[in-house]
This record gives structure tokens, C-alpha cells and sequence, in this order.
């Protein structure tokens, strides 16, 4: 009963999903106040019910109701009741329902924060979330309704597939989801000022938070997702290029260009048109991933859901929310009136080329993704795209991007001084020469790569770091005053420094891999081998068994030097639910880097085949996202409103005249 | 000199033009050089494909071909039933590798039907065979794709 | 009943939320606080600049900015559509909400809904079969509860596979199997009995992998009939024909007479032989006796469990080729009872009653 509510529950959401789509944004569009007002309930109403909805589904899976189809194939009654709970996700029609579950939550609480919104906007905003949400709400009860019954009820579930029994993988797709869903607030705005016919600060001011909390989710969801295929796939790799890792870096590409595209509208109300378009093009790559996970159409080590028809379905949604979007962008935007106007060297006119970059950075991984898909189609020819690809395209575009960041931050508003600027920054720029030169000669050899890109992070982090100092503090103020103005400094500004910093120290992570060692052996019993700095010694080699499986263990000791510094176990899982090996490697965090161990097989007279990685300075990749989504925070808590103001007073009136044309 | 508003627009839109230019000149290169091709062995033997060239090739692992020595190397014949190659790897073979199940190995076509593989790519889970060969199989008419529900 | 009256108050709720906004006096200009903005943004600005922060000019350029966009906000008003018009909308909303809703929602959940079924959570299953220990299924998955705690029992994986066999769940019955001969250790009838599930999962061909199952399993005990049977049955596969009937003529010497296995063995012998095996045997009813006591232990576990579609295709398809078209319009008519609330499986119901001929 609870189950068959729970559906209903879902059925009605649909409904009134359609009645949010429909009466308000009548209502915006013959401005009709009574039938605007509706937004706000139906929002709330197609809110509640797939809380309902959702909570049905999982008390079903906690309560083990095998009369449930998705239940049935998706877990199992031993299993931990997180992993019920993770269950519900865990699985194609449970994850849709996830996506459409914080779609409305992002939709209430647009309608809860949306008092102070001009109606009309928040009226034509809720009722294109309404909209996506019924398209989904069709696709998930069409195509993959979690709630079929079945008639003759097994015994038990068929338990879930261990690889994705693992705390990471647990949290990693509603934090990804939560990030690909945000950006649809972005996109509702984006359409509701086209149907609106304004668009200026206010509407910047209202897009901003959303689209930053969006990215912050984002960001987390791909470090987490990265990290776990880093310790559950046991290849010691961090990032793939798979096409499924690039459907997530492409909105966040995309949603960091909105990002700072907005906050150009909201001080300088320049650049409307093109932050418009950004907010189309962001979600359109959201849903473009949401398709190319979800359909099945591509070759990936982790899509698990495959089926035609939801395919055409997801791609039907796709073509009617990113053409619609751009269709009406064409027709509407040139109507709005043009922004404030800046010069070339200015702060606005760094964001451009940061947009510029980071656009066309998001381009290139999307031609790399989906080429060998229209190729297949054009001639069934089938090519596979990999990293050499991305790494002449998507990396190059992004690195010479972050040699422009700290410049870009410390450009003034409207009109910058580029030659004081770079004077400004010359103590960063010598400190990240000086960091190069140190690494190039303390590490003869090896690739050059290694030691710019160490350079390249540190320029970052010494370039956030300078901007601060000189906001702050200047020669002859007394401690206490730059202490004051370090701390009356805008969170926001605190933000970007730390989220600069943040892909500094990720920049360092990654140009580090290039260092790594990779040892493969097979060890005999109390060998030693040599990894990097450490010595580690076959101690012994057991079967275990645990809630599921049963394992061959290796144990290794370590030692650096004469020193002991631990042991590192990696073994060979088999769960027995399902006759499916799972490698689980070993990994031992020595100060910023962590060495990796990964069975490979236990042969009969007690040997062991195995591979070694000592990973210097790898868990910066993972930090420096952890301090970006920080920054991200710290800015999202900065509640003030501001205006760029330009460092040049008297020119900036000059221009203002011409502005007003 | 304060530039006009055309002027400035100008410029703005010629160094976007020019970042773009160079983004499409390296995505096209990119597209021509970095590219992999994906055979099964009889297409392999079909197109002949010239020695050095970088493939990925897609089949069954043969029956009985998997051979491997104490310094890891391993060799394995791959077969799509018509035709089979050998290929050459070193390192750590996927947990889901076995013989009689699909695989798809990357790597520099030597010549006279062998591969020299840096990657080796096993099926994901027990329902899952990498699409390549899936596909390729499929139109052989030798693999039953997806279980009954 | 239950659940149509919750169902009856949560459309109540919604249409009434629906409604709610429509009866409410029209508010009008409020939306367009742009003002308290820009007004933010001044005292923003005169904030800065009271901490030094800003300086005077730059402040002051800041400031005419913020004016200058408020006055343009105070030009850019809202107009509000006609009354009349707005009474007609008005209605036609309450419409909607009233009927459209309601009717939208409940064919949707009338046509995919089942909301018949109870829920059947694991615990109030488990007390009411507690007593019913005769149900197979809920003594197989005590056992799979077991074997998933303690994995290492070699024994439980040793009961439980000839029953995963019995019952068509063949790969779990190779898993099993495999697992008990893990841990168990090798015999013969184990590893026979692996054969015979390998041979299961290929639709009952005797794969190279099954084979040498056998072979293990003779080579331990060569009297084990089982792995006789299936190795001849592989030569027989293969087109061996000398080698497989010399293989069955050894098994039938070492068989009791007349004993089921004999009489099968007896039966490829004909075949193979093409003379017609002994006339006391009755070879032909003793065939179609298996046929049918195999086609009822189908029916009986597909009664137990009706989750097997296949299961379920194959019991048509048996019945109409018995001749048996009552039982065969009995099957699919139990097997759409037991596949409701799968549109892709009634289909292949459907299509299949179609092709064998089965009318409703």
C-alpha cells in the first residue's frame, strides 16, 4: 500500500508538474497575476508529492519488498542498510527519480527565496523547472517506473553489483546529480528573462548563488567520482577520458564560464546576452550527459544502463529543452538592451577571454566525446578517442587560460592598468620561476612538462595570494589596520582567491603524476622490492572471508629506509553472490602522496604477482577541488550586494555617456 | 585613445576569432592524429593494415591461448571466429579477463598478425561486453546479446 | 480500501493547493522591488567606502552608476491584463485543477498501477512462512542467508546446487557447484554435477568446458554414471557415433536392467543403432512418460515461483506440442496472471500464444 501510494504519488507529481508548466507561464506571458501566482503552489505541490514518492521507494528497498520489480534486482535482504539506502540510486530507475527529486527541491526552493523576484520572473522561472520536471517525471513513468509490482514474489533481491557496493560510489551520484540539476535554475532564468524581455543585475543577482551552488556540487561530485575510480578500479589511474568523466566535466567547463559571466552581469551588467546564452548552453551539456549516461549509446567502463527506447526518449527531451532554449534565445535575445561597456584590459575583459577559454575548452571535449558516435553513424567506422587527444586539444586551451588567472584577478573593473598589473604580480611570477628551477634541478631529467606545470600552480596559488596582500596591505599601514581590511575584505573576494588557489594545488597534483613509479613484480614470500622512497616486504598471504565475499590477501610491510612504516594489504575479492572478481587495492597516505598497491594474482607456491605505485604529491588533485568547492562556499555566503567599482573615475564617466546608446 | 564601441567590439571579436581558430586548427589536427581505430582480427587481415600503425582490436579471448611467463608477459590469441591475432602484453591483465570472454586491447599493430598492447580492456561485469564487440560479434552472429528479463 | 481513500485525500490536498492562489485578491505591484536593490547597492557602496576600502572617487563613480540604473528601473513599470480576461483565465485554471488533474492522474495510475497488491515487506513474509516450512523458495533463501554470512560452508553450497539445478537456476547451480568443489575438495558426483549445470546453461549442449568436468569427475570415480552419460552424450553431439554408442553399450552393461537410466540409455542405443531397442522396454511411452514428468515439474515450480518467463514460454510451448491445448490455454492464461505489471513480458506471452497456435 505504502509502495502503490508512493506511486500514485509520482503520477500526480506529473500532473501538477504540467500545471506549474503551463497556467504560469500563461500567466507571464498575458500578465495575468492570479494565474502567476500559481507557480509558487504547484511548485510546492510537485515538491511534496515526489518527496512521497521517493520516500516510498525507499522504504520499499529498507524493508526489503520483493513484490517490487526494482527492488528484486537491486538488493538483497542481508544487505547493510546503507547500501539499501544507496540502493535506491544505485540503479537506473531509482537514479532518475533521484534527478527529478532534486529538481524539485531546486524548484521549491527558487519558489521559497523567489518573494522578493519580480512574479513575472519567478512565474516563467518555475514553470520551466515545472516543464523539465514533467519531461522526466513522463520519462521515469513511461520508460523506467521504479514502482512495478510483481504478482509471484521471490524469495530474495539479486543483491547489487559489488563494485558499486562502496561508500564513494554511494555519495558520488547524488553530489554529481545535484551539480547537473542546479544548473537548470541557471537555465529556467535564463529562459524566464527571454519570455520576461528584461534582463539586468537584479536577474544576475538571483542567478548567481544557484549557479555557484551547482558548481560547487559539481565540482565535489567529479573529485569524488575520480577518486573512486582511482581506488576501485585498482589501475591506479585518476581520470580516464572516458566518456562518462567528460559528461560531467563539460557542464562544469561550461558552468565555471556562467560563473563568472554572472558575476559580470551583477556588477557591471555587461555581457547579458552571452551569460543568456551560457545558462542555455550549460544545462543543454548537463542533459547531454544525463543522455550519454543514460542511454547506453557509448562505450564506457561504467555505464550500466542500456535500452533503446529510453535512449530516444531522453534524446526527444533533449532535443525539445536545448533547441527550445536556443530557439527562443534567438528570437528573444536580440530585444534586450545592451549592457554597460568596458575596455579591453579591464577585469570584464579578462572574463571574456576566461569564458572564451573555458567555452572553447568545453567544445573540444565535446567533439572528442562525441566524434566516434557520428562517425560510427556517418560509416560504422569505430575509432576510439583517448587522451592523446584531449591532451593536444581540451588541456592546452585550459592551461594557457590559467596563465592568464592571476592577471585577470587583479585587473580593476571597466578599465585596467596591465603594466601595473604585471608589476604587482612580478613576486608571484619569480616565485613560480624559482619553484621550476628548484624542481628542474633537483629532478634531473625526466619530462619538462612536470616542472611548468609545477610552476603553473604555483603562479596560481602566489597570484591569489598576492591579489590579498595588496587589497590589504599596504608598506606603512599598521598591522592592525591590514589585519581589518584582510577581514572586512568581501567574502566573494576571499572565494576567488581560494578557489584560484585551489586549482594551483590541483596543477601541482596532477603535473606530480609524471613522477610516479610503477613497479610490477612477482614476489616471492619475505622478497623485498624497491618503490620510490620505500622497501616493501611480502609478509604473508590469507584467505578472509567478510559479509558476501571471501578474499586472498597480500600483505606487504613498508619501510623507508631502516624505518618501519606499516603495512599495505591489496587483495582479490570474489563476492559470492555473484561469481565476479573485484580487485581491491591497497592504499597508505605518506605525507601528500600515497602508495598503491594492486594484486594481481596468488600463484600456487605461495608467490605473488603485483603492481606498485608510489603517487608523489597525488592527493593535491583531490585537495585543490576541495578547496575550489571551499572558495565556491565562501563566496555563496557573501550576501552583500556590490558593484564593480572601476579603479578610474574620470574615464569611467566618459564612457557611461556612451553606454546609455 | 579611448577606442570607440565599434572598435572595441572589434577587437574583442578578432581575439575570440583568433582563439577560435587556433582551438579548431588543434581539435582538427587532433581529430587526424590521435585518433584509434577499433577492428576485429578478420577486418585487420581484411583492410591490411600497415605495421606501426596504432589499433585497438575487439574479440573473444581463444580457448586455450593464454600463455604467460614469471616476468609478467603475458600472450593470448584474440578471435573474432573467422580470423584470430596474437597479442603481446605486459602487466596486469583485468580482473574479468578469461579465455572464451570479450576483450578489446590497445596498442601498435607489428605486423604479421600480432599486437604489441598497453591496454587491455575486460568486460565490466558479467552483462556487460565492451559495445565495440558486442556490435562486431553481434553481426557475425555469434553473441546472444542481453538476458532475458 | 485503505489506500484508495489516501489516494481520494492527496488529490483533495492538491486540487485544493491548485486552488488556493486562484481565490486569492489579485496582488499586483509588488514584484517590482528592483528599487531596494540599487538602494542595497549604495549602502553597500557608502559601507566600503566608511572602512577605506573604496576611495573617494571611485566610490563616487560607483555611486552615480547605481543612481543612474535606479532611475532606469523606476522608468520600466509592469501593466496588468484586463479584468475581464483574467476572470475568463481564471476559471478555465480552476478547471483544470478541479477535473484535469484528477482525471490525468488516476487513468495514468489505473493503467500502471497494480493497486490491488499489499505491500510485502521482508519481515511480515518471513513470520507467515515461518510456518509453511514446505515452501522450497523459503528454505532456499534461509540457506542463501547462510551461505551469504558464512561462505566458507562448503556443504550448504553442496546441498543447495542440485537444487538450483532442479529448479532451472542453472547459473547459480555453476556457482554453487564451483563453490563447493572450492571448498569442499574434488569428487566425482560434484564435479558431475558442475557438467551437468555448464551443460544446462548452453541449452543442454555438452560444452568443451562441461566435458572436462566429466572427465574430472570419471577420472576420480570411473563409475559414475552421470559423467558416462553426459561424455557419451558429448561423442553423440559431436557426430562420434562409434565411440558414443560403444560408450552407452558400456554403460547399459553396468546399469540394473530396466531402471530408468537404462531405458534412456537404451533409447539413444536405438537411435544410434537404428534397431529398436528391446520391445519389453516400451521405449516410446517411456519417453513420452519423462517428457511429461518433466513438463509437470515445470508446471509445479512455475506454480511455486512465477517470475520465469522463459519458464513459462517453454510450459505453453510443451503443452501444445503434447497435444494438450486446454493445458497449454491454462498456461498462458496463469503465466499473464503471474507476468501482470510486465508489458514487455505479456508481449512475449502474447506473440508466443500467437505463433504455437493457443487461442484465448
Amino acid at each position: 500500500m505504502i509502495v502503490e501510494f508512493g506511486h500514485f504519488a509520482m503520477i500526480l507529481a506529473f500532473t501538477t508538474a504540467l500545471v506549474q508548466t503551463v497556467l504560469p507561464m500563461w500567466g507571464a506571458v498575458a500578465r495575468d497575476p492570479a494565474l502567476a501566482a500559481m507557480a509558487r503552489y504547484a511548485a510546492f505541490l510537485t515538491f511534496g508529492l515526489v518527496v512521497l514518492a521517493y520516500a516510498a521507494l525507499t522504504w520499499a528497498y529498507i524493508s526489503s519488498d520483493f513484490s517490487v520489480v526494482n527492488v528484486v534486482m537491486n538488493s538483497h535482504s542481508t544487505k547493510p542498510l546503507m547500501y539499501k539506502i544507496s540502493g535506491v540510486w544505485s540503479n537506473h530507475e531509482g537514479s532518475m527519480l533521484l534527478w527529478v527529486l532534486i529538481l524539485v527541491v531546486f524548484a521549491a526552493l527558487v519558489a521559497i527565496r523567489g518573494g522578493a523576484m519580480p512574479a513575472r520572473l519567478l512565474a516563467s522561472v518555475l514553470s520551466v523547472q515545472g516543464a523539465i520536471a514533467a519531461a522526466f517525471l513522463l520519462f521515469v513513468i513511461l520508460t523506467s517506473n521504479p514502482f512495478l509490482r510483481l504478482a509471484e514474489i521471490p524469495a530474495e533481491g539479486q543483491g547489487l553489483n559489488p563494485i558499486l557496493e562502496d561508500p564513494g560510489l554511494a555519495i558520488h551520484p547524488p553530489l554529481l546529480y545535484l551539480g547537473y540539476v542546479g544548473f537548470s535554475v541557471a537555465f529556467s532564468f535564463a529562459v524566464g528573462a527571454l519570455v520576461h524581455g528584461r534582463i539586468d543585475a537584479i536577474w544576475a543577482r538571483f542567478v548567481r548563488p544557484w549557479t555557484l551552488l551547482a558548481w560547487i556540487f559539481l565540482t565535489l561530485g567529479i573529485a569524488m567520482g575520480s577518486y573512486w575510480a582511482y581506488y576501485e578500479l585498482g589501475w591506479g589511474g585518476w581520470w580516464f577520458w572516458d566518456p562518462v568523466e567528460n559528461a560531467s566535466l563539460m557542464p562544469w567547463l561550461m558552468g565555471t564560464a556562467l560563473l563568472h559571466s554572472t558575476v559580470v552581469m551583477e556588477k557591471r551588467e555587461a555581457l547579458k546576452v552571452w551569460t543568456i546564452l551560457l545558462s542555455i548552453l550549460t544545462f543543454s551539456l548537463s542533459l547531454l550527459g544525463t543522455f550519454l549516461v543514460r542511454s547506453g549509446v557509448i562505450t564506457s567502463v561504467h555505464s550500466f544502463a542500456s535500452d533503446p527506447a529510453r535512449g530516444i526518449f531522453i534524446l526527444g527531451i533533449l532535443t525539445l529543452f536545448i533547441g527550445g532554449g536556443l530557439v527562443l534565445f534567438a528570437w528573444r535575445a536580440p530585444a534586450l538592451k545592451q549592457g554597460g561597456l568596458f575596455a579591453p584590459v579591464s577585469r570584464e575583459g579578462a572574463l571574456v577571454v576566461n569564458n572564451l577559454f573555458l567555452a572553447t575548452s568545453a567544445v573540444a571535449v565535446l567533439v572528442g566525446t562525441l566524434y566516434p558516435l557520428v562517425l560510427e553513424t556517418l560509416n560504422g567506422n569505430k575509432i576510439s578517442v583517448g587522451a592523446p587527444y584531449f591532451n593536444l586539444t581540451a588541456v592546452p586551451i585550459f592551461v594557457a587560460l590559467l596563465v592568464f588567472v592571476p592577471f585577470g584577478q587583479s585587473l580593476a573593473w571597466k578599465r585596467g592598468d596591465l603594466l601595473a598589473v604585471g608589476q604587482r604580480l612580478l613576486a608571484a611570477f619569480g616565485l613560480a620561476v624559482l619553484a621550476m628551477i628548484a624542481t628542474f634541478s633537483v629532478v634531473r631529467g625526466g619530462p619538462v612538462a612536470a616542472p611548468l606545470g609545477l610552476g603553473l600552480g604555483v603562479w596560481l596559488i602566489a597570484g591569489s595570494a598576492s591579489d590579498v596582500l595588496y587589497r590589504c596591505c599596504r608598506r606603512g599601514l599598521p598591522l592592525r589596520t591590514m589585519i581589518e581590511r584582510a577581514l572586512g575584505m568581501p567574502r566573494s573576494a576571499w572565494g576567488t582567491a581560494l578557489a584560484h588557489a585551489g586549482m594551483g594545488i590541483t596543477v601541482i597534483g596532477i603535473s606530480a603524476t609524471v613522477w610516479g613509479i610503477e613497479t610490477l613484480a612477482i614476489v616471492s614470500p619475505h622478497e623485498s622490492l624497491a618503490v620510490g622512497p620505500y622497501t616493501v616486504t611480502l609478509e604473508q598471504s590469507f584467505k578472509r572471508t567478510g559479509q558476501g565475499f571471501r578474499e586472498d590477501v597480500v600483505r606487504f610491510a613498508v619501510k623507508e629506509g631502516d624505518q618501519a612504516k606499516g603495512t599495505i594489504e591489496s587483495s582479490k575479492r570474489i563476492h559470492t553472490g555473484r561469481e565476479m572478481p573485484t580487485t581491491e587495492a591497497g592504499i597508505v597516505t605518506y605525507g601528500l602522496g600515497q602508495l598503491y598497491a594492486s594484486v594481481n594474482d596468488t600463484l600456487p607456491d605461495g608467490k605473488v604477482s603485483i603492481r606498485f605505485y608510489w603517487k608523489p604529491l597525488v592527493t593535491l588533485i583531490w585537495a585543490g577541488a576541495l578547496v575550489m568547492a571551499l572558495g565556491g562556499a565562501l563566496s555563496l555566503a557573501d550576501r552583500r550586494l556590490r558593484i564593480g567599482a572601476s579603479a578610474k573615475a574620470r574615464k569611467a564617466v566618459d564612457l557611461q555617456g556612451g553606454s546609455k546608446a | 585613445m579611448a577606442m570607440t564601441r565599434k572598435q572595441k567590439r572589434l577587437s574583442l571579436i578578432a581575439a575570440a576569432g583568433g582563439v577560435l581558430a587556433v582551438a579548431a586548427g588543434l581539435i582538427l589536427f587532433a581529430l587526424s592524429d590521435k585518433i584509434v581505430f577499433f577492428y576485429t582480427p578478420s577486418d585487420m587481415v581484411k583492410q591490411g593494415i600497415a605495421a606501426g600503425t596504432r589499433v585497438r582490436i575487439g574479440g573473444l579471448v581463444e580457448n586455450g591461448s593464454v600463455k604467460r611467463d614469471a616476468a609478467m608477459n603475458v600472450e593470448f590469441r584474440v578471435t573474432d571466429t573467422e580470423k584470430s591475432l596474437t597479442v603481446h602484453y605486459k602487466g596486469l591483465l583485468p580482473d574479468l579477463f578469461r579465455e572464451g570472454q570479450g576483450v578489446v586491447a590497445e596498442g601498435v599493430y607489428e605486423g604479421s598478425d600480432t599486437v604489441l598492447a598497453d591496454t587491455v580492456l575486460a568486460k565490466h561485469d558479467e552483462n556487460y561486453m565492451p559495445k565495440d564487440v558486442a556490435d562486431a560479434l553481434k553481426k557475425k552472429g555469434v553473441w546472444q546479446g542481453g538476458k532475458v528479463p | 480500501m485503505l489506500i484508495w481513500l489516501l489516494i481520494a485525500f492527496l488529490l483533495g490536498c492538491v486540487v485544493l493547493g491548485l486552488l488556493w492562489p486562484l481565490t486569492q485578491p489579485t496582488h499586483d505591484g509588488r514584484d517590482l522591488d528592483d528599487r531596494d536593490f540599487y538602494r542595497g547597492q549604495l549602502a553597500e557602496i557608502e559601507h566600503d567606502q566608511a572602512r577605506g576600502l573604496l576611495d573617494e572617487t571611485t566610490a563616487e563613480d560607483a555611486k552615480t552608476e547605481a543612481a543612474r540604473r535606479l532611475l532606469a528601473a523606476h522608468r520600466d513599470g509592469d501593466e496588468v491584463s484586463e479584468p475581464a480576461k483574467m476572470v475568463i483565465r481564471r476559471k478555465l485554471a480552476s478547471l483544470v485543477a478541479l477535473f484535469g488533474v484528477p482525471v490525468l492522474a488516476l487513468s495514468l495510475y489505473l493503467a500502471l498501477g497494480s493497486p490491488n497488491l499489499p505491500d510485502q515487506p521482508i519481515a511480515s513474509r518471513q513470520a507467515s512462512l515461518a510456518s509453511n516450512t514446505a515452501d522450497l523458495s523459503v528454505m532456499i533463501a534461509k540457506v542463501e542467508a547462510r551461505l551469504t554470512d558464512h561462505p566458507e560452508d562448503g556443504m550448504g553450497w553442496g546441498t543447495i546446487a542440485p537444487v538450483y539445478l532442479s529448479l532451472g537456476r542453472y547459473d547459480d547451480a555453476v556457482k554453487a557447484f564451483s563453490n563447493a568443489l572450492h571448498l569442499l575438495g574434488e569428487t566425482a558426483d560434484l564435479r558431475s554435477g558442475l557438467g551437468e549445470a555448464r551443460m544446462a546453461v548452453a541449452d543442454g549442449i555438452v560444452t568443451a568446458d562441461a566435458l572436462a568436468d566429466f572427465d574430472k569427475a570419471l577420472a576420480s570415480d570411473p563409475t559414475n554414471e552421470r559423467a558416462q552419460y553426459y561424455r557419451a552424450l558429448a561423442a553423440e553431439q559431436d557426430g562420434d557415433k562409434p565411440r558414443a554408442l560403444a560408450l552407452y553399450q558400456a554403460l547399459y552393461g553396468s546399469l540394473p536392467p530396466a531402471s530408468e537410466p537404462a531405458q534412456l540409455v537404451s533409447k539413444h542405443i536405438a537411435a544410434l543403432t537404428g534397431v529398436p531397442a528391446k520391445p519389453a522396454l516400451d521405449v516410446d511411452a517411456g519417453q513420452s512418460d519423462m517428457i511429461k514428468a518433466m513438463v509437470e515439474r515445470l508446471d509445479a515450480r512455475l506454480t511455486a515461483d512465477g517470475s520465469d518467463l522463459e519458464g513459462w514460454l517453454k510450459l505453453m510451448r510443451a503443452y501444445q506440442v503434447l497435444g494438450d491445448a486446454e493445458k497449454a490455454k491454462d498456461a498462458m492464461a496463469r503465466a499473464q496472471a503471474a507476468q501482470t505489471g510486465h508489458p514487455e513480458a505479456l508481449d512475449k506471452i502474447a506473440v508466443a500464444a500467437r505463433e504455437l497456435g493457443i487461442s484465448n
